[in-house]
C-alpha cells in the first residue's frame, strides 16, 4: 500500500480534491442558514464555463477564476429568488437549476466552440495559489460563523429562524447573501477546475462532483475545515484508486472504482450519531406562521 | 393556506416566482420536448429540424443536410433514424455517427434522417424509439451499447422494422442486428508508430470501463509497440466514467509514474485524459474515433471511424426488403477505418517505422495478417 504514501499520489488526491472542497464549503455557506442548494453542481458547471470563457477571453487565468466566482454568485441570486424569496420548494428547484444548467452550458459551449472542431486550451494556475486560496476561504468562513455577529446570526436563521427574526434579523436577507457566497465558493471550484488542473472545458465538465460535494458537508457536520479535509480523502481515494488498478491485478477492478463511495458511506455512518443539521434546513421561513 | 395570509407584494413575488421556476422546468426538459415533436411531425420537415438543429453551430454539416433535404435524391430509398445517449458534437463517438449518416443523406442512400441525442437509456429510450418506428423510420440505429435491452423491448412490437445497437459482441435476434467496433485492427498500427517515435517507455490504456472493444484496443497497441520495442510492457485502467476528463487524465499522469510515454484511450473522457497527460509529460498519444491532431500536439496519429459504411450496410438489408438484421461489421481491410498521422508528425517517423506500419497496413488489407484480438486480461 505504499502507493498511498508517494507524493505524487497526494498532489493527485489535491488536484482531485480542491474543486470539491471549494464547492462543498459553498454548500456549507446556504446549509447553514437553512437554504439547501441541490443547484450546486449546476453552479460549479456553470462557474466552470464561465471561467473558461473568461480564460480564453483575456487570456488571464485568474480573472477566469474571478468570472466563475461571480457567475456562481449570479446563479445564487436566482436560486435565492426562488426557494427564499418565494419560497419554492427548494429539492425540486434545486435539481431543475442543476439540469438547466447542464443542457445551458452545452448549449452556449456547442455554440461559440464546436465551429470546426477543437476547444482551444487555456491558460493554467499551479495548484498551489488554489490551495491557499482554498485554505483562505476555510479560514474566512470559519472566523465568519465562530467570531461575527453576521456569522452568528446566519447560524441563527439556519436553527430558529423564529427567534432570529424576533430578535431583529432579517431572515431573508442572510438567506439571500448566503446563497449568493454558497454561489460563489460553487463557482470558483468550477473555475478552479478548468483554469487549474485542466485548462480545458468539456461538457458536463464538472461530472458529479457537486453532488459529491453535497455528502462531504454532512460528513465534515457542517464545519469548513472538515467539509476541507473530506475532499481532500474522497481525492486521495480516487487517486489511490486509479494507481491500483494498474499494479495489482488479482482484485476485480470494479471494486477499486467503487472505493471513493464506500469510504464515502462509512464515514457518513460512523458520523450520523453526530449530525449537527441545521434545524431549519430546507424550510422556507414565513413570518407567523 | 399560506397564500391567504401574504402581503399583496408577496402574492406578485410568488407568481413571479411559480413562473420562473416553470420556464425553469420546462428549460430543463426542453430537450425531450424538442425530441418528441420533432419525431411526430411530418417526416421531410423532421429531417430539417431535427438535423439543422443539431448543426446548428457546423456550417458545412448544415450546408449539406439543408441541400439534401431540400431536393432529396431518391424518396424511395430508406429513412434512418439515430438515437443517442449524449451529444452529437462530442468531437469523438457521436460525432462518428453524426458524420456518417449526414453522408448517407448527402449521397441520396438515405431519403430521410432523424438525429435524436440525449436520450438517457431506458423508459425514454423506449419512447424515442417506438416514435420513430411509429412514423415509419426503418432501420433505427441505437448509438450506445447500452441501449440492448431497449432495442429488443421495442423491435418485438415492429417486425418489419431492422433495430441495431452498438454492442459490439454479435448480438442479433430477428430484427434485432448490432454493429462491430474493430478498433484494436487501427490501434495496432498506432501502436508501431508511437514505439517508433518514442524510441522507450511503456504503454498508458484507458477506457471508460473494462470492455471489449476497448480492451482489445490497449492489447493491440501494445502489440503494436512491441513489434517495434520487443520489451515494452503496459497497463490498463478503467477510469469507471466515460466523460470524466479530471479523472481520466488522473489515471493517466499514475501509469506515466510508472513509466508510460505511449497513452491510447477508448472513449471521450478516457481519451482527452490521456492526450492530456500526454501533452504535459512529453509523451504520445493517439486519436480515438475521429482525426484528433489539434486536440494537442501529443496526438500521432488518429483513426476515424468510417460509420457511414457500417450505416450503408444496415440501409442496404431494409433497401432489400429484408427483415432479419445481422452483425454489422466493416474491418479496417474493408475501409471501416481510415488511420491518419498528424501533419506535426509526419516527418518525424523513423523509415524503419514507416516501412514496418506500410508493411502491416498491407498484411491487414490483403488477409495475410490479422491483428491479435485480446477482449480481456487474462
Amino acid at each position: 500500500m505504499d502507493v498511498i504514501f508517494k507524493l505524487a499520489t497526494l498532489e493527485a488526491a489535491i488536484r482531485l480534491g480542491v474543486p470539491v472542497a471549494l464547492a462543498a464549503l459553498g454548500a456549507l455557506v446556504s446549509e447553514r442558514t437553512g437554504v439547501l442548494n441541490l443547484g450546486l453542481e449546476g453552479m460549479m458547471l456553470s462557474g466552470a464555463l464561465g471561467g473558461y470563457a473568461a480564460n480564453e477571453a483575456t487570456g488571464s487565468a485568474w480573472l477566469g477564476v474571478l468570472a466563475g466566482t461571480l457567475i456562481g454568485a449570479g446563479c445564487g441570486a436566482i436560486l435565492a429568488l426562488l426557494v427564499v424569496t418565494a419560497r419554492a420548494n427548494q429539492v425540486v428547484t434545486g435539481i431543475a437549476f442543476t439540469l438547466l444548467a447542464l443542457s445551458a452550458t452545452t448549449y452556449l459551449f456547442q455554440l461559440r466552440y464546436s465551429i470546426g472542431g477543437i476547444p482551444p486550451r487555456v491558460n493554467r494556475l499551479d495548484m498551489t495559489p488554489l490551495v491557499l486560496l482554498t485554505l483562505a476561504c476555510v479560514a474566512a468562513l470559519w472566523f465568519l460563523f465562530n467570531r461575527t455577529t453576521l456569522g452568528l446570526a446566519m447560524g441563527a436563521v439556519g436553527e430558529a429562524p423564529e427567534a432570529a427574526d424576533a430578535l431583529g434579523y432579517k431572515v431573508e436577507r442572510l438567506r439571500w447573501i448566503a446563497t449568493m457566497i454558497g454561489g460563489g465558493l460553487a463557482g470558483l471550484g468550477g473555475a478552479a477546475l478548468v483554469c487549474g488542473p485542466l485548462g480545458l472545458f468539456i461538457e458536463n465538465v464538472t461530472a458529479g462532483r457537486g453532488w459529491v460535494a453535497l455528502a462531504l458537508v454532512v460528513f465534515a457536520g457542517w464545519k469548513p475545515g472538515a467539509a476541507v479535509a473530506g475532499a481532500i480523502l474522497f481525492g486521495l481515494c480516487d487517486a489511490v484508486q486509479l494507481r491500483l488498478q494498474g499494479t495489482a491485478t488479482d482484485v476485480p477492478y470494479e471494486a477499486f472504482l467503487a472505493l471513493p463511495y464506500v469510504v464515502t458511506l462509512v464515514a457518513l455512518v460512523l458520523r450520523a450519531r453526530a449530525s449537527r443539521t441545521p434545524a431549519a434546513l430546507g424550510v422556507p421561513y414565513v413570518r407567523g406562521m | 393556506m399560506t397564500h391567504v395570509n401574504l402581503p399583496k407584494r408577496r402574492r406578485v413575488l410568488s407568481a413571479l416566482a411559480l413562473v420562473l421556476s416553470i420556464s425553469l422546468l420546462a428549460a430543463a426538459c426542453g430537450d425531450d420536448d424538442d425530441d418528441d415533436a420533432t419525431s411526430t411531425e411530418a417526416p421531410t420537415d423532421t429531417t430539417a429540424a431535427a438535423a439543422t438543429d443539431t448543426t446548428a453551430a457546423a456550417d458545412p454539416a448544415t450546408a449539406t443536410t439543408e441541400a439534401a433535404a431540400a431536393a432529396p435524391a431518391n424518396s424511395d430509398a430508406p429513412k434512418l433514424a439515430i438515437v443517442y445517449s449524449a451529444d452529437w458534437l462530442d468531437g469523438s463517438w457521436g460525432q462518428a455517427a453524426f458524420d456518417g449518416a449526414n453522408g448517407l443523406l448527402e449521397s441520396g442512400v438515405i431519403s430521410d434522417l432523424l438525429l435524436q441525442e440525449n436520450v438517457p437509456p431506458g423508459a425514454e429510450a423506449q419512447r424515442a424509439l417506438r416514435a420513430a418506428a411509429e412514423d415509419g423510420f426503418n432501420p433505427i440505429i441505437a448509438h450506445s451499447f447500452d441501449y440492448g435491452d431497449d432495442v429488443k423491448a421495442v423491435a418485438a412490437d415492429f417486425p418489419e422494422t431492422i433495430f441495431v445497437y452498438a454492442g459490439g459482441f454479435g448480438d442479433v435476434a430477428a430484427n434485432v442486428g448490432d454493429y462491430d467496433q474493430p478498433f484494436y485492427q487501427a490501434s495496432y498500427l498506432s501502436g508501431i508508430l508511437a514505439a517508433g517515435v518514442q524510441g522507450e517507455g511503456n504503454v498508458a490504456g484507458a477506457g471508460g470501463f473494462e470492455i471489449p472493444a476497448c480492451y482489445s484496443m490497449y492489447e493491440a497497441y501494445l502489440a503494436g509497440a512491441q513489434a517495434v520495442l520487443p520489451d515494452t510492457t503496459g497497463s490498463f485502467v478503467a477510469v469507471g466514467d466515460w466523460y470524466d476528463v479530471q479523472l481520466a487524465k488522473e489515471a493517466a499522469l499514475g501509469q506515466q509514474a510508472d513509466g508510460a510515454t505511449m497513452f491510447v484511450g477508448c472513449g471521450q473522457g478516457p481519451t482527452f485524459g490521456q492526450i492530456e497527460a500526454a501533452n504535459d509529460t512529453d509523451g504520445v498519444s493517439t486519436g480515438y474515433v475521429g482525426d484528433m491532431a489539434e486536440v494537442g500536439p501529443s496526438v500521432v496519429s488518429s483513426f476515424i471511424w468510417r460509420l457511414d459504411k457500417v450505416f450503408e450496410l444496415i440501409v442496404a438489408d431494409v433497401a432489400a426488403g429484408k427483415t432479419e438484421a445481422q452483425y454489422y461489421s466493416v474491418p479496417l481491410a474493408a475501409g471501416g477505418m481510415d488511420l491518419v498521422i498528424s501533419d506535426a508528425w509526419a516527418d518525424q517517423i523513423p523509415a524503419d517505422t514507416l516501412a514496418l506500419f506500410e508493411e502491416r497496413l498491407a498484411a491487414i488489407q490483403d488477409g495475410s495478417f490479422e491483428v491479435p484480438f485480446v477482449p480481456e486480461a487474462g
